[in-house]
């Protein structure tokens, strides 16, 4: 045994311990590194001791996607050849988990590896997002477009949904073969723009079993949109009547009598013993006049005309208001665009039923 | 005057001006009239008359429930007997007002009168309170009110402060001619004023025929 060996023993014991590491902050990638050379080394204890323990958080976490990637690999490859078949399984379940797309070299893994990695995927369906990680789009014929790829074929449903995973829109739902092109303009299942805020892309993957396992893509959504409100139409308090109600002639000819009985007793109210002119006479009689025309002339059911015009000019003021609203709120949505940001991929399992 | 209807008054003016000005929208009225005047002074029991036909004009403003009136005129009351002497006659008026309802008004405001003769010249100012009732008769196009004041206080300088007393009323109708801007009112008015110390009480009625503009 040489001394390169010993120490990975020594290291791999210490790993399986649980005892912290002797190594420095490069730690996690040495790990992979000495667990690959270990599986090379035909050494796989020692190889799966320190690719579990690279493989642990909080180590893992500051291995990228890359490097998490190929430590499974050579994880399941060693738990394949340690006779750890269910171990070796999980092991590139977690791998197909982590990156879809990904699949080991032909070159470096033999076939009794790649089989049962096949295996894996074929039984893990799950589904890789690819989007700009941040991108601004233009709100009329503007797309956000991710890229889907499954681990191997199979139905999906793609949909946009809210915070609490309301759902808002569904995208596609169907069969997922090789790759898919989706596209989101912004709006929801109603056509309405989503306000801003955070929304989800979900890809639900349906097993053969019934189950579903869902992928979630965060997506903080800035609307850059600052359109006016229509204004509210007249209200039926603010519109005059249009035809002569059944008591308006009873209320113009007891509005000019009663008026016109005032006008002729002012002088006694006001100045009693006073004799008064005539003028009172000629205002209290074109009062009652007055109130007696308008009593033959309303008839019930007669149109108003001043009324009408009244009203008709406050609808086409309403109108005019609402009309110019539209093409500057046309205009405004022309110059707006929306600002997409992706996070970090989630992954829900939803459990599957029993066949 | 007492101290009942001058708190009222004030009580009046305050909620006019906190009243709500953006309700409606702002409006305008002006006109010029041919007022056909008739006084009649009675003196420690006689009576002197004049009367004649003089000219004015008025101004008015609405925004919202709160409405501001100003009324002017001018001219010569020739005498109606051998003993009155000729005299003229100025007159201003500004009122303010709150729409309390569609239908009804509550007035305040000031009145000044002066009438001018060879031999002396008399101011009468009233502070006056009161309502206006104003109600369509024909469509909205031809309208009539009717309205009725008290003096909140009364002062003229005729000798004396004892038993002063004021109030008057006016009624019409206006034409407002439809889908124009022009208006037309007929009105009969009539106000009383007496200081009982100075053995004067004046009678004065009023026709007055006003030709105006409106807007908006």
């Amino acid at each position: 045994m040489t001394h390169a060996r010993l120490a990975r023993r020594l290291l791999a014991a210490a790993a399986l311990a649980g005892l912290p590491p002797a190594v420095p902050a490069q730690a996690p990638a040495a790990l992979v590194a000495q667990g690959m050379r270990a599986y090379q080394d035909l050494e796989f204890d020692a190889a799966a001791g320190l690719l579990r323990r690279a493989l642990t958080p909080p180590l893992a976490d500051s291995l990228d996607v890359r490097e998490r990637a190929r430590a499974l690999t050579y994880l399941g490859a060693t738990e394949r050849f340690r006779e750890r078949r269910d171990s070796a399984m999980a092991v590139f379940r977690r791998l197909v988990l982590l990156d879809p797309r990904y699949r080991p070299d032909p070159l470096v893994f033999p076939p009794e590896v790649t089989r049962l990695f096949d295996e894996a995927r074929l039984g893990t369906k799950v589904v890789a997002i690819r989007t700009a990680a941040d991108t601004t789009i233009p709100l009329e014929q503007g797309w956000l477009t991710a890229w889907l790829f499954p681990s191997s074929p199979h139905d999906v449903t793609v949909g946009i949904a809210g915070e609490g995973g309301r759902p808002l829109r569904v995208l596609y739902a169907g069969p997922l073969g090789d790759s898919l092109r989706i596209r989101w303009d912004g709006r929801d299942s109603g056509g309405a723009l989503v306000p801003g805020g955070r929304v989800w892309l979900t890809v639900a993957s349906h097993g053969s079993r019934g189950g579903a396992r869902i992928v979630q893509l965060p997506l903080t959504f800035d609307l850059a949109l600052d359109t006016l409100a229509h204004p509210a139409p007249p209200s039926p308090g603010q519109l005059l009547p249009e035809r002569v109600g059944r008591r308006t002639a009873l209320r113009s000819l007891a509005s000019g009598l009663v008026i016109g009985a005032a006008a002729l007793s002012l002088p006694q109210v006001v100045a009693p013993g006073e004799r008064s002119t005539g003028a009172r006479v000629a205002v209290g009689g074109t009062l009652v006049v007055s109130g007696l025309v308008g009593y033959f002339t309303q008839r019930p059911g007669r149109p108003l005309p001043g009324n009408i015009a009244a009203n008709r000019a406050l609808r086409d003021a309403w109108r005019r208001r609402t009309d110019s609203i539209v093409v500057d709120n046309a205009s405004r949505r022309r110059a707006a665009s929306f600002r997409i940001r992706a996070g970090h991929v989630v992954v829900v399992e939803a459990g599957e039923r029993a066949p | 005057m007492t101290g009942a209807l001058r708190a009222a008054g004030l009580t009046l003016a305050a909620a006019g001006v906190t009243a709500s000005l953006a309700a409606q929208g702002p409006a305008f009225r002006a006109g010029a009239s041919v007022v056909g005047v008739r006084a009649q002074s009675e003196v420690n029991g006689g009576r002197v008359g004049a009367a004649g036909t003089v000219l004015g004009g008025l101004a008015a403003g609405r925004l919202g429930r709160l409405e501001v009136d100003g009324r002017y005129l001018e001219g010569v009351l020739q005498p109606q007997d051998e003993s009155s002497a000729r005299r003229e006659v100025v007159q201003g008026e500004l009122l303010v007002g709150f729409h309390a309802a569609p239908w009804l008004v509550a007035r305040t405001g000031v009145r000044a009168r002066t009438y001018i003769t060879p031999a002396i010249t008399e101011r009468w100012v009233v502070g006056l309170l009161g309502v206006r009732v104003e109600t369509p008769i024909i469509g909205t196009a031809v309208r009539g009110h009717v309205a009725l004041w008290r003096g909140l206080a009364l002062s003229a300088n005729v000798g004396s402060d004892e038993g002063r007393a004021g109030r008057g009323g006016d009624a019409g109708v206006t034409l407002d001619a439809p889908g124009r801007p022009w208006w037309l009112r007929v009105a009969y008015g009539i106000d009383r004023a007496t200081v009982e110390g100075a053995g004067r009480r004046e009678t004065v009625e009023e026709f007055t025929l006003t030709v105006g503009v409106r807007g908006p």
